[in-house]
């Protein structure tokens, strides 16, 4: 019985409620950062850079991904030294803003305002894997559709729950492939057509007389991006070793890894409608037109992987915040 | 039964979190390494830096 107490507390001072002791810290800045921008990582990444580019050049999008994001971090993950400090949660700290009671609505509302950008992911997880196979000339029916977007959320929860190694593992190999890929597509993106028309790129009708208008909205749309983050803005810096690290992996895991993909997105969708007279924000039907389909497969798996990734964050965000409902609701 | 043992768990639980607590406001707890004021010069750095160039941006 008391090995099993012994073994739950362990559990739950990594995804729950239990304040973490600075001995049993695990992560330094690298592998905090490396896991945050896991968590960001995600294929409505590309969505994002696409809308942008429909609303500002080229240059104020940089601008904006790079620079408004990492402002609005820089301010709203100030909390987050408190949670380095005393190992807790967001969940926790926030008791101190809202009450108990307060802090019981918010989990719930979060969670429920997070929600449609995972069923997103699983539903990207399964076009990619029809896409996948399609490759090598199998056609899924339509029937597996639902069926492989609950593996997504399937396997991402099974890697949460084997654990916290599980999970600093899967992220060290894959993080930095899909940042390879980012800075792959935005090479390809640059080399497939000329350096100027993305460069110098402007949209030739955003709706608004005033250009002011357009800029404005797209900076508001990158403060929204990042704070959407915000359910994981403490789960992994809690388990840092240093304030400072835990503060700028979260605010560089997002605001350097996310942006990257972001930007991603508006070169894909800029290059592809130089190329097609299309603004395409998918890199595998990107990487296919523009240079060869090993790449397009190349780009699949990773994307598949990237919302497996997204899932396995939920999961343990999930089991989290289950072990928190569990006992205090 | 298992509520029984649900109950037990939570107490076990409780008792745990009590005794971290106490363990952390003990005097020889050595927390993390603080956010220096450095780091806080350069977090307002940052902001202001962030914040000249978007306004830049809308110039471009």
């Amino acid at each position: 019985m008391k090995n099993n107490v012994n073994r739950e507390v362990e559990k739950e001072a990594i995804f729950g409620i239990i304040p973490i002791l600075q001995n049993e810290k695990l992560y330094g800045f690298l592998d905090a950062f490396l896991i945050l921008s896991g968590y960001c990582i995600a294929t409505w990444s590309y969505t994002q850079g696409s809308y942008l580019a429909t609303l500002v050049g080229f240059k104020q999008l940089l601008i904006g991904a790079f620079l408004g994001a990492i402002l609005m971090l820089a301010i709203y993950q100030l909390p987050v030294i408190l949670s380095v400090r005393y190992g807790i949660d967001i969940w926790i700290w926030l008791r101190s803003v809202f009450g108990k009671r307060g802090v019981k609505v918010m989990t719930v509302v979060i969670i429920i305002i997070n929600f449609p950008w995972y069923a997103v992911c699983a539903e990207l997880f399964s076009s990619s894997m029809t896409n996948l196979a399609a490759l090598f000339g199998i056609v899924f029916p339509d029937s597996l559709h639902a069926f492989l977007g609950i593996l997504c959320v399937l396997i991402g929860t099974f890697i949460a729950y084997k654990g916290i190694g599980a999970i600093t593992w899967t992220t060290r190999v894959l993080v930095p492939l899909l940042l390879s890929l980012g800075v792959m597509v935005v090479i390809v993106g640059f080399t497939s057509v000329p350096f100027d028309v993305i460069w110098n790129y402007k949209p030739e009708n955003t709706g608004y007389s005033n250009n002011i208008i357009p800029y404005i909205i797209s900076i508001e749309a990158n403060f929204a991006f990042v704070i959407t983050l915000i359910g994981g803005m403490s789960g992994v810096p809690r388990l840092t070793k240093k304030e400072n690290s835990g503060f700028w992996a979260g605010v560089l895991g997002q605001g350097l890894s996310g942006s990257l993909f972001v930007v991603m997105g508006a070169v894909m969708a800029i290059a592809m409608q130089y190329v097609t007279g299309k603004m395409v924000d998918d890199p595998t039907v990107m990487l296919a037109t523009l240079t060869v389909p090993a790449f397009a497969l190349a780009s699949l798996l990773l994307v598949a992987f990237a919302n497996i990734c997204k899932y396995r964050n939920t999961g343990s965000r999930f089991l989290s915040v289950w072990s928190y409902v569990e006992i205090f609701f | 039964m298992k509520q029984k043992d649900n109950l037990q768990y939570e107490d076990d639980l409780n008792k745990k979190i009590e005794a971290r607590l106490r363990e952390m406001e003990s005097k020889d707890y050595v927390f993390a390494k603080r956010f220096s004021k450095m780091d806080y010069i350069i977090v307002l750095l940052v902001v202001i830096f962030c914040f000249i160039f978007l306004i830049i941006g809308a110039y471009l």
